[in-house]
């Protein structure tokens, strides 16, 4: 009878050790990816290797949203509720977002590179009087939309931890897992600014000026434009980060912040946002 | 007192031993919480794959081989972590502010090579 209760004893105290070791280091597994929307992809997952079905799923959707592949489909439906989610940004935002502007990008983006000389008033001019059918850049917006897809997936898959593609993080998973997760933000100058916790199924994303962009004559030209001027966005803001629960809307929500802070947009979606200027 | 709820001098001992682990549990979890603050090392990564863990204690010049078989020269100099020099299209890494802090990372997409300060 007492070595009963005393090998009772042993397995209680036991189970309780595993506990209070495994609440403070689930094992940390990081994957990486360079091929998917035209920037770096990071998979943490706490608790298990991470899934091979996370890639396939990522990659799918770049695939579908690719806009300069000759594959691309606009009347995709799935490209197709994308296009729908994104007029209500734009009508949302008053015209400061919009995805429509594929004509502008590309220019900027080749001129980024220093692959052809400053666009001319003129020719920006042109663009937006053309009655030409205008070309889709999702750059802004389908890095959270995808994010926001992966719930019943990661659900699926029992996945708790984080993805980032780009500068948009969303967290999944079971919070007895890990409760929340712990998101830094760059500083433009150099450093971690600040550092955000969030809680699985929530999000950031973070649209900046100071990564993907060309000094010329005293002007900084980067990839974020204005679909109002056809300029890159010149609103004094280096960066700015935006947390709430779907990553799409914190996706269009720190472009939308960039070209033009607004208080109010951020209520409509019950985001936080947080600002850097420029010096 | 404890013996008339039915404590015996195991169970103390018992109780004694849980408590230590439990505190050893709450002293790793201060450390690792401390460590993730300040960076130890810069991981390099190629394509995914961990290719070097450089101390940051240490100064040093690396000459990493991309995916492609690119280059980039990781530097670091008094704890700060910069790519000095690298043959890829975008240069994006080199204009790279230098990175200091735990979680900072700079990666060169052509040639799939990530550093990462863990």
């Amino acid at each position: 009878m007492r070595t009963i209760k005393i090998a009772g004893k042993i397995c209680a105290s036991a189970l309780l050790l595993i506990l209070v070791f495994s609440a403070c280091t689930p094992a940390r597994y990081t994957k990486e990816y360079y091929d998917l929307f035209d920037t770096y992809t990071k998979v943490v997952s706490y608790g298990m290797p991470v899934p091979n079905a996370i890639y396939a799923e990522l990659k799918y959707y770049h695939d579908l949203f690719n806009v300069y592949s000759p594959d691309f489909d606009s009347d995709a439906p799935k490209v197709q509720e994308l296009v729908k989610l994104c007029e209500k940004y734009t009508s949302d935002s008053g015209g400061v977002f919009d995805v429509k502007l594929g004509a502008f990008t590309l220019m900027w983006k080749q001129f980024i590179a220093a692959e052809r000389p400053l666009p001319a008033e003129q020719e920006i001019l042109e663009i937006k009087l053309s009655s030409v059918q205008p070309l889709y850049d999702f750059g802004a917006v389908a890095k959270g939309y995808v994010l926001d897809k992966l719930d019943p997936v990661l659900e699926e898959l029992g996945f708790s931890g984080t993805v980032s593609i780009g500068g948009s993080v969303r967290a999944y998973g079971n919070p007895k897992i890990k409760r929340t997760y712990a998101i830094g933000i760059t500083d433009p100058g150099g450093g971690i600014w600040k550092t955000i916790e969030i809680m699985p199924g929530q999000s950031v994303a973070t649209s900046g000026n100071y990564e993907r962009y060309r000094d010329y004559e005293g002007i900084r030209y980067h990839h974020i434009i204005d679909p109002r001027t056809g300029y890159p966005a010149q609103s004094g803001v280096n960066g700015v980060t935006v947390v709430c629960d779907s990553a799409a809307d914190a996706d269009f929500l720190s472009t939308a912040e960039f070209i033009k802070p607004s208080d109010s947009l951020l209520e409509i979606y019950n985001a936080e946002a947080y600002w850097i200027y420029e010096e | 007192m404890l013996k008339r709820i039915g404590f015996t001098r195991n169970d103390l001992l018992l109780i004694a031993v849980l408590l230590l682990f439990a505190a050893v549990g709450v002293w790793r979890s201060i450390t690792d919480a401390v460590n993730s603050v300040n960076a130890v090392s810069a991981v390099i990564r190629v394509n995914g794959e961990v290719q070097e863990v450089l101390p940051l204690d240490k100064d040093s010049e690396t000459t990493v081989t991309g995916y492609n078989g690119g280059v980039n020269i990781i530097v670091i100099r008094s704890r700060i972590i910069y790519v000095g020099e690298a043959d890829c299209p975008d240069l994006l890494c080199v204009k790279h502010k230098p990175i200091s802090d735990s979680g900072e990372l700079i990666v060169c997409l052509p040639h799939r090579v990530s550093v990462t300060l863990e």
